[in-house]
């Protein structure tokens, strides 16, 4: 860490750091998958809706892949948007509002996109 | 995409016919850039952070600059193809 030019900055902490970068890492990651296989590889630039379906069915590990994905999107977003706001100074009070925002529009949007995506699985059962 | 997908094929048909629109389009080449870039760049931050390859984030820099335009020229062409 000598020679380190970046670091939590105050009141972010280490862990919420490390978590955002490493979300970062394995968003790109998965991102990188996601447009060969829905984009590159797709015939048409882009899988149907029964493709796409057959997709997630076929291969099992895609619906952990894409559940995860998402996963890594909120947390990575929220945490980066809280980095922001630490940029403007708020009084700790604000923060704390702030922080349970985020955390509640976090776990809406996380139960809301894996409840998606079981609904994507089941289509048509 | 996943409310889409999950309402069904005409929802998910409508939606691309929609999203096949030039201004769409441009609007999707360039959030496609901008996270490419992102992604690519906090590597180099990550990299950094942690203290590796800092001599040379100048040269990193210029590599992830280079990654995102030749990314938006592969994604662009793919996309005029696929139009």
């Amino acid at each position: 860490m000598q020679n380190a030019i970046s670091r939590p900055k105050s009141g972010e902490g280490y862990l919420l750091w490390l978590i955002k970068i490493m979300s970062g890492v394995l968003i790109l990651a998965i991102l990188i998958i996601h447009f060969l296989v829905n984009h590159l590889f797709a015939p048409d630039g882009l899988l149907s809706h029964a493709e796409v379906v057959a997709y997630f069915r076929n291969y099992p590990f895609v619906p952990f892949m894409e559940g995860f994905f998402l996963l890594f999107v909120v947390a990575h977003s929220l945490i980066g948007t809280r980095s922001i706001i630490l940029d403007l100074h708020p009084k700790p009070s604000v923060l704390r509002v702030v922080e349970i925002i985020l955390v509640i529009i976090g776990i809406v949007a996380s139960v809301y996109g894996i409840w998606l995506l079981f609904a994507v699985i089941n289509f048509g059962l | 995409m996943l409310g889409q997908l999950a309402q069904g094929p005409e929802a998910y048909d409508s939606f691309i016919a929609f999203a096949k629109q030039p201004v769409i389009m441009i609007g999707e080449l360039l959030v496609i850039v901008a996270g490419i870039y992102h992604g690519f760049n906090g590597i180099r931050i990550a990299l950094n952070s942690f203290g590796v390859a800092v001599p040379i984030q100048r040269q990193l820099l210029f590599g992830v600059v280079g990654i995102s335009l030749v990314s938006a020229v592969v994604f662009g062409l793919r996309m005029i193809a696929t139009h």
